[in-house]
């Protein structure tokens, strides 16, 4: 469900929004699998992250959140780390991903959207995904050794006991930790024009999962992929709907108009020949019989040598009006294709077979 | 009908395996599986990587189900001649071939068996009485879709719209074999036709 997730954030963001999603999901996929690498710079912002994948609290999105903010604040150079190998790395793991993350993933990427945004706004920097993504792989790093650290002290932990952690094991940067240091409270920069509470971000993780409900339905209604918009693409479901529910109506109509003919031929058929009908009851138990005998030979290991009777059962309403020619045709058919055919005699494929020795050929 | 339906009987063994769900002895011994919620709550965590697109493709794409179902509705059709309509007994068997674990099988079983009851009672049908009118606000021209869409799919009528769409998709799915099934079928029935008349005259 996360590829179908990240294939239209991929379409929707632009290239640097995109590493940053693609970066957010291989953070959490670095948490789980806890793999240690060193330290460097920011990682009491990263520490909040772990937080907030610990507990998974909205308060902590937030910090998150404003932890992103002072990331891009403290935008100064940074060595070049070699980011290639990480990214194709980002997308082997991004498959691997879990679940039941899925909602604050995508909040967390909707923000992390919203941060990347604020910071090409503030910065304009040029060479900007580039540096993003050595951000990203600082960012990386830090969260690999702050999820043993967490991992150690096994569960949530105040802000302060982190910072002080983190305080521990950053290098460099004052800037940042200072301000991790100084904050009591969550302060939370939103985008431009949008809300950053609760209630908006579960309504933006909800029309996430509609939109990608509409998108599957989009590739199973024919004709939908032209309409944009959700109210066409409504229309175009309800009319493909009802279409498919008047063609059930009519064929259940012209079922009932063969039924009716059928019910009435046999009725006939049973009224005036009775002896035949007799006969094809005798030529049935000795086809029975002598078929039963054919399956215990070749079909030893199979149990379901029942199977036989209720298929030759069958054979007698399906097929109620025929000859006594056509019935005797039908029983050496069937036990010529069970000889011939590999031992499968399942209740399904007898009566496949029964359907595809018919004259009629039950095609599908 | 104790026979279980192979497209799902895979993923009714998948679920023996869970200790804690008692219920689930009573799929191993080959009955009747009813329930319901249990059984998609199952498939859904056990299958929470994939989409809702492939577990309904599977169910109700498969050859092997339509040909159950067209077997099923044969001897449906077989039993009950004058007591309901032919559309009632497709509609009974597609929603017994979903097993109930979708909201608009429970739906239309749950509605034969009213019917039924109301037509030995002859009583007046106590199902509430709906201000279809009254008491709507004004609603957007999604909304207006939505609720049409809500009125289309059996028992949906209320259900918020992330839920609508899952059980419209699985629906659709279900109307298409439905369609697919009684085409083959009456082809079948009505190659038999000519040679019957000639054989009774």
């Amino acid at each position: 469900m996360l590829e179908g997730l990240v294939s239209p954030e991929n379409l929707s963001l632009s290239s640097m929004d995109m590493n940053v999603l693609e970066r957010l999901k291989w953070l959490q996929q670095q948490q789980q699998q806890q793999v240690v690498s060193q330290s460097s710079d920011n990682s009491p912002e990263l520490l909040q992250i772990l937080q907030f994948h610990e507990s998974n609290n909205d308060e902590l999105l937030q910090s998150t959140f404003s932890h992103f903010q002072m990331l891009g604040s403290c935008f100064g150079p940074s060595p070049n780390m070699g980011f290639g190998p990480s990214h194709e790395a980002m997308d082997g793991c991004i498959s691997r991903t879990s679940s039941f993350q899925m909602v604050p993933v995508d909040t967390m990427g909707v923000m992390l959207k919203n941060s990347e945004e604020n910071r090409t706004i503030s910065s304009k920097n040029k060479r900007k995904s580039e540096v993003k993504r050595r951000e990203e792989e600082k960012t990386e790093k830090k969260i690999k050794v702050e999820a043993e650290t967490e991992s150690n002290m096994k569960g949530k932990s105040s802000m302060s006991n982190n910072t002080e952690a983190s305080s521990d094991t950053s290098k460099e940067t004052s800037k940042g930790a200072s301000e991790i240091q100084k904050l009591d409270y969550i302060h939370v920069r939103s985008r431009r024009g949008q809300a950053t509470d609760r209630h908006s971000l579960a309504e933006r993780a909800r029309r996430e999962k509609i939109s990608k409900k509409m998108k599957y339905l989009q590739d199973i209604v024919p004709g939908c992929k032209k309409v944009t918009g959700q109210a066409g693409m409504l229309d175009e479901i309800i009319n493909y709907v009802q279409s498919l529910q008047t063609q059930v109506e009519f064929l259940s109509m012209k079922l009932a108009v063969l039924d009716s003919e059928l019910e009435l031929a046999v009725e006939d058929l049973y009224v005036k020949q009775d002896q035949t009908v007799i006969i094809q009851k005798l030529l049935i138990i000795f086809f029975l019989f002598c078929y039963e005998f054919q399956l215990q030979a070749y079909f030893t290991n199979l149990p379901v040598v029942n199977a036989s009777k209720p298929s030759i059962m069958v054979d007698v309403p399906l097929f109620p009006l025929d000859q006594q020619g056509s019935l005797d045709l039908s029983v050496i058919n069937l036990s010529q294709t069970t000889s011939t055919e590999a031992p499968s005699a399942s209740w399904e494929t007898q009566s496949r077979s029964l359907f595809n020795t018919s004259s009629l050929g039950f095609h599908y | 009908m104790s026979g279980t339906n192979p497209s799902t009987s895979p993923e009714l063994e998948g679920t023996e395996t869970v200790p804690f769900r008692r219920r689930l002895v009573t799929a191993q011994r080959g009955q009747r599986v009813f329930a319901p919620k249990l059984l998609e709550a199952l498939r859904r965590s056990s299958r929470s990587s994939e989409g809702s697109a492939s577990h309904i493709s599977r169910r109700w794409g498969d050859t092997a189900a339509q040909k159950v179902y067209s077997l099923k509705l044969y001897d449906a059709l077989q039993r009950s001649r004058r007591s309901t309509t032919v559309r009632d007994t497709a509609d009974k068997v597609l929603a017994a071939t979903a097993r109930g674990t979708t909201r608009w099988s429970r739906a239309i079983l749950v509605s034969r068996l009213g019917r039924c009851l109301r037509r030995h009672k002859k009583t007046k049908p106590a199902s509430a009485v709906r201000r279809s009118g009254g008491g709507r606000r004004k609603l957007s021209v999604v909304g207006n879709r939505v609720r049409v869409l809500g009125g289309l799919v059996p028992g949906c009528r209320r259900t918020a719209l992330p839920e609508l769409l899952d059980e419209t998709a699985d629906y659709i799915a279900a109307l298409e074999m439905q369609v697919r099934a009684m085409t083959a079928l009456s082809k079948i029935l009505s190659e038999f036709q000519p040679s019957d008349k000639l054989g009774s005259a």
